[in-house]
């Protein structure tokens, strides 16, 4: 057993309302540069829809993550040979149109246009050419269902459904949307590193959050067409790849991700997972519907007396230790069986999971009335309003049957609280659904409590940074010393 | 001044006479509405817009709650460096914007300990509640401009607003009324959705009622307008946008860049099929009233027949010239529409219906209209 420490996410996104907050505080706080004008770390996508950059999770356009190779993985449009081959000529990268051209406004026209019969306004230009442009696409161009012909229909995870099936999700009666926020997913496996022909990516050892090395990094990309989430950005400006750094800065300070800190929902929870490295090319070089169950399997319960001595070998320290037993993220992933990572079959093992959204019916039609009685709004009916095999392609790689269980245990949780809270349904009824999913009324409310009401401390477990051991690791002490206080050592460079 | 919501004139006109037409005798604030004598110094007009007048030291009012700030006035004049001097008499300064931010902040009820007191001992003279479990702890709570630039800071509890905020508790509107059981500003003082005003019964709406929209002919927005080339007529409507109310930060880069560059017009699938665009194409609605070129958002999510326009766009950024209106720039979303009054909307006087343009009344469907929308050939800044 092989015990490794990772810092991970969950997203419920029954909770999200679809702000952008998120995007804004990390916009603000990182890509607000030149080169980085096009980099949204973090974004939100409106589902169905086709995302950003344009059509990511299509890999047969990207090339990006893994596949199986007999016992093992490979990289599908990257590593040794291949990557080396289109070094070059890398024709699976997106290109600029494909995120979109960041533009602002000629402002200054505003206050020196010349007299006019009309007042003056600014038009849009490029924030790469400066030129006057045609403004084609942004970071959510298919927010809300903007541009449904062209985005919502062309969703690569409708491949299961027959052109009834998807015809329906636009009938204004029945149709649905939800968000899917998006940040780097700090991979267990991740294919940005594997990919990488110059060793500038490296997975942190204390929290394993996955990191380009500025100084490292020569400009290759390879780490765009490695990563399949499209999360590694190459900044035009200093010839570097960039990527979301989760806020390290502020987590090794026990502050919170800024997009998780202003997140207006509260969907957001990030705590400490423990995990076997060992088993890891085993439960990914497998079929696709073993995917999900494989990666749950690899991780590590903080209160098993053989893991807890195995992470003293593995040196994890103990500060993490009580952070991973206090961790909401092991609640909702392992204990409670109510998050899913997202494309696991990309094969990168993805450490953001996510709360699939139960999208009740609001209403029914009965005899040409809308009725809006509420009977049937979280009724585990055969005709649900979102076909399960278009979450099963986004959360378990086409695996039905656990987004099923996920949703049923949502379900039965909303069903008991409802017959304690409004007491239109009967406790024996909200007990029966509870024993069918497999949860006790302790747990369920436990889950509302972690759901609705929970704190600032619930949702974010973060382990104490050990600053002790960062400085163990120089060959003099005195090099932090001087390090601390009085500016660098060595100042930061821009370009190669 | 019309006869407001929250003063005794809410109960001053259950039935409909006019005193125009002889009906009544015309009593200001009673039969008609409330006539107040204002007199300008128009040699002074500047000097007063620099500074607070001394008419606000016996009350300052809102929704009914009404407080002296006299000695709050008095403490403002000793602030000698914002002080103007006009003839003889000193007045507290608002000439500059941090002026009258913290001018705002010493008198206000929410946000000056003494005055939270008066305004709720106010309310509990009213309603003979005791409200004495919400006052303020801290008489001297006070905080100005230069504290709020620091951060942010919790504002006190005053029944000027229906909320309890003390204890940092979080503001939720009317939890004044459901926990003290204050009455409700209402003819019955509780919460009522019946009215047996005269009026309302005649327009059939004494209770809540589903009526049809209005027919673009009854509008009347498309009389002189007239179809160029490829056209279809759609029900514009205008509501608040995802991301601003009104213009506010609707116009920064950042929010512009999330929201495609401007506001769009939001069409239907089908409708865009008809008029042959594809997303992000440019239009121009237009009816009688203006015009609004822009791009149209073809999303499913809008029903055939209706058009939505966020509002409120502003001209500055991304508004080309119109093509049928000759090459004039073409204006926002409330180029397109005017209010369109039921006249019952104007009765009012009586229980909690009370007219007041702008401030007490419907929501934005007096605005819907129709609009015609054609694709631009060219786009012209």
């Amino acid at each position: 057993m092989d015990v490794r420490s990772q810092i991970s996410m969950v997203f419920h996104l029954d909770k999200c309302i679809g702000c952008h907050t998120c995007s804004i505080a990390c916009k603000n706080l990182w890509t607000d540069r030149k080169g980085a004008e096009y980099m949204w770390w973090n974004n939100v996508e409106t589902k169905p829809g086709t995302g950003y950059p344009f059509l990511w999770e299509d890999q047969n356009i990207y090339k990006g993550g893994w596949v199986p190779d007999g016992n093992k993985v490979k990289l599908r449009g990257a590593g040794k040979t291949k990557g080396m081959s289109v070094l070059f000529h890398n024709t699976n990268m997106p290109q600029i149109d494909n995120y979109y051209e960041p533009w602002t406004y000629k402002y200054e026209k505003l206050f020196d246009a010349p007299d006019g019969d009309e007042q003056p306004t600014a038009e849009p230009v490029s924030l790469l050419t400066g030129d006057k442009i045609s403004i084609k696409s942004g970071p959510n161009w298919d927010d809300d269902l903007s541009g449904s012909p062209l985005y919502a229909r062309n969703d690569p995870n409708f491949k299961n459904l027959s052109i009834p099936e998807r015809e329906s999700l636009f009938q204004l009666e029945r149709m649905m949307m939800f968000y899917v926020p998006r940040i780097c997913n700090h991979c267990l496996n991740p294919g940005c590193l594997a990919a990488c022909p110059s060793g500038a990516i490296y997975k942190r050892g204390e929290d394993g959050i996955v990191l380009v090395n500025q100084k490292v990094c020569r400009g290759w990309r390879l780490c765009v067409t490695g990563c399949p989430y499209k999360k590694v950005y190459f900044n035009w400006k200093t010839g570097k790849s960039e990527k979301c750094i989760l806020c390290f800065p502020r987590l090794e300070t026990q502050q919170v991700p800024a997009c998780m800190h202003t997140c207006v929902g509260r969907i957001r929870y990030l705590g400490v997972l423990l995990y076997d490295a060992e088993k890891i090319v085993e439960s990914i070089a497998c079929p696709d519907k073993d995917l999900v169950r494989n990666q749950l399997n690899l991780y590590l319960d903080p209160s098993d007396p053989e893991v807890i001595l195995n992470a003293k070998k593995a040196g994890i320290p103990e500060s993490t230790m009580t952070a991973a037993r206090k961790s909401p993220v092991w609640k909702f992933v392992k204990e409670w069986g109510l998050a899913l990572p997202i494309h696991p079959e990309y094969r990168t093992i993805p450490n953001l999971f996510y709360v699939p959204p139960l999208l009740p019916y609001m209403a029914t039609m009965e005899n040409d009335l809308y009725s809006t009685t509420t009977g049937n709004f979280f009724d585990d009916s055969e005709n649900p309003r979102l076909p399960m095999e278009y979450l099963a392609s986004l959360f378990s790689a086409g695996n039905s049957s656990i987004v099923l269980e996920v949703l049923r245990r949502l379900r039965s949780v909303r069903t008991h609280r409802r017959a304690v809270t409004v007491g239109d349904i009967t406790g024996v009824k909200a007990d029966a659904d509870l024993k069918s999913s497999g949860i006790s009324r302790e747990v369920a409310d436990e889950i509302f409590r972690m759901t609705a009401l929970a704190h600032w401390p619930d949702r974010f477990v973060i382990p104490s940074s050990h600053r002790e051991e960062a400085t163990d690791l120089l060959e003099k002490t005195s090099t932090r010393r001087e390090n601390a206080g009085f500016g660098f050592l060595e100042k930061p460079k821009r370009g190669l | 001044m019309p006869l407001d919501h929250y003063t005794r004139a809410e109960i001053s006109q259950p039935e409909i006479k006019d005193w125009f037409k002889g009906e009544c005798e015309a009593i200001p604030g009673k039969t008609m509405h409330r006539i107040v004598t204002i007199e300008r110094d128009y040699t002074k007009i500047h000097e007063k817009f620099i500074s607070l007048g001394g008419n606000v030291r016996e009350s300052i009012a809102g929704h009914g709650i009404t407080f002296k700030c006299d000695d709050f006035y008095d403490l403002m004049l000793k602030n000698k460096g914002h002080v103007n001097v006009i003839g003889n008499e000193s007045y507290p300064s608002i000439s500059d914007d941090i002026e009258a931010i913290n001018a705002v902040l010493f008198l206000s009820s929410v946000t000056t300990g003494v005055l939270s007191r008066r305004a709720i001992e106010d309310a509990g003279k009213h309603s003979g509640i005791d409200f004495s479990k919400v006052m303020p702890v801290n008489n001297e709570a006070t905080f100005d401009y230069s504290d709020l630039m620091s951060q942010p800071r919790r504002l006190l509890q005053s029944p000027i607003w229906s909320g309890l905020m003390n204890n940092g508790r979080a503001y939720s509107g009317f939890t004044m009324n459901t926990e003290f059981l204050m009455p409700w500003r209402t003819l019955t003082g509780r919460q009522h959705i019946y009215l047996d005003h005269e009026a309302y019964i005649l327009f059939g709406e004494n209770l809540p009622a589903y009526k049809h929209p209005p027919l673009p002919a009854l509008l009347g927005d498309l009389r002189k307008s007239a179809a160029e080339g490829k056209t279809i007529m759609l029900n514009a409507l205008t509501p608040h946008g995802k991301w601003h109310i009104h213009t506010t930060f609707g116009d920064t880069q950042r929010m512009l860049v999330l929201s495609r560059g401007m506001e769009p017009c939001w069409i239907s699938e089908k409708d865009a099929e008809e008029l042959g665009i594809t997303d992000n194409d440019w239009v121009e609605a237009f009816n009688d009233n203006g015009v609004y070129c822009t791009r149209a958002c073809v999303s499913s999510r809008i029903p055939k027949g209706v058009c939505i326009i966020y509002h409120a766009p502003e001209r500055t950024y991304s508004a080309p010239r119109s093509e049928v209106r000759k090459g004039i720039r073409g204006g926002g979303h409330n180029s397109l529409t005017r209010l369109h009054f039921k006249p019952n909307l104007l009765a009012g006087g009586y229980g909690q219906f009370t007219y007041h343009q702008n401030y007490w009344g419907p929501v934005g469907v007096t605005r819907d209209t129709y609009v015609l929308i054609r694709k631009m050939g060219s786009v012209v800044f």
